[in-house]
């Protein structure tokens, strides 16, 4: 899922300052399971505003609705006469989410989120970065332990001199991807496989390449 | 004009806390018409949500009455209690508003006298510090 974290009050409450009428928009999918910003947290926000704004003597107005994904129009096209009502959007979906709504309306969308990794649970309450979408995978290679993303250095060939009692040098509170790596692929009996030597990677499918699209030509009509 | 009387919402589990009110009235205690007891499983089920609901709803303060820690007949329950509270008190310095408003009791079921006691203390708390939102003061009485 896409992990996110929602901004701190202050900051949301000065993108919204302007404003006399919003829609708080929850997303269903990826944040609502990382607690950001799913219906329950969209719904803890819009409570947050208006009595922050009632307090300060300012009052808002504020709507609230959670689509099923914001990265989809059509889940967000069937919410259309809600826009009309209001004077800006405060989206608590991905960045993703926030700039596909963006590209529909011609009022401000706003970002209540922290867009931070792609990762998975680690036990409730705690996220993990696993994945950064380099578009070439290489786990084959690691014994399902992802060098891009839990590699400080993004390493191919590791460890690195700094590696420490399974430790990282970089954050010690981690824990060294290439000694996860080697211990994975010793309990596999395939450590061998990391005496290939695995050439300089190539980022151009990774973001290096610029903004990336994906088509699947035999979905079109 | 007259005196102020806030306005209390309280979450009461069913095991302890709301037996505790129950037992108060009946030693005597007076609850005031502006105190809203809401019965509820378990103070683990409470959220942050329907806390700040109870305060968007007019509440001038909000009480949470669960078993003690170790008493939870949900085991968990108090704690998962204690954790809402303490980031809806966090979330609530944040927004503006005074983090006393709302307070965490642990009281078991036979704990009447207690129940009075903190109730009072949080009313006269409450009276010092004046509406959540004075200018819906006026309006009180409508609903
Ligand atoms: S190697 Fe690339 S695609 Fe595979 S998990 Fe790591 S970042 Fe993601
Ligand atoms: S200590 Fe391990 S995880 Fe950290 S940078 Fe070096 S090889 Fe990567």
């Amino acid at each position: 899922m896409i992990v996110a974290e929602q901004k701190p009050i202050e900051e949301v409450l000065k993108s919204i300052e302007p404003f006399d009428k919003i829609l708080v928009l929850g997303c269903n999918t990826c944040v609502a399971v990382c607690m950001a910003g799913g219906e329950k947290e969209a719904g803890i926000l819009a409570s947050m505003i208006r009595l922050a704004r009632e307090k300060a003597g300012k009052l808002v107005d504020v709507l609230e609705k959670t689509v099923e994904r914001q990265c989809d129009d059509e889940f967000l096209l069937a919410e259309k006469e809600l826009y009309d009502k209001v004077e800006a959007v405060l989206s608590t979906a991905c960045g993703v989410g926030v700039q596909q709504l963006s590209a529909l309306l011609q009022i401000p969308v706003l970002p209540a989120l922290n867009t931070k990794f792609m990762g998975g649970t680690k036990d409730h309450g705690t996220w993990s970065e696993r994945c950064s979408g380099c578009g070439d995978c290489v786990l084959e290679l690691t014994g399902g332990i992802c060098p891009v993303s839990r590699c400080a250095k993004t390493l191919l060939n590791g460890p690195c001199g700094g590696s420490a009692d399974g430790k990282c040098e970089v954050n010690p509170d981690t824990d060294c991807a290439w000694q996860l790596i080697i211990d994975r692929m010793t309990a596999l009996e395939r450590l061998d496989k990391l005496l290939e030597i695995q050439p300089a990677k190539n980022w151009k499918t990774a973001r290096d390449g610029g903004p990336r699209t994906q088509t699947r030509e035999d979905v079109k009509l | 004009m007259a005196e102020f009387s806030p306005r209390i919402t309280l979450f009461c589990c069913e095991s302890c806390g709301f037996p505790a009110a129950e037992r108060a009235v009946k030693q005597g205690y007076s609850l005031s018409p502006e105190c809203r007891l809401i019965k509820i499983p378990c103070t683990g089920k409470l959220d942050v949500l329907y806390i700040l609901k109870a305060f968007e709803a007019g509440s001038d303060g909000v009480a949470i009455a669960g078993c003690p820690e170790d008493a939870c007949r949900y085991e968990t329950g108090s704690l998962r209690a204690k954790n809402k509270f303490d980031k809806t008190r966090a979330i609530l310095e944040k927004i503006g508003i005074e983090p006393e408003r709302i307070k965490r009791w642990q009281v078991s079921s036979s704990m009447g006298e207690k129940f009075s006691r903190l109730l009072s203390a949080m009313e006269e708390e409450l009276a010092n510090l004046g509406p959540l939102f004075p200018d819906r003061l006026k309006k009180r009485g409508d609903n």
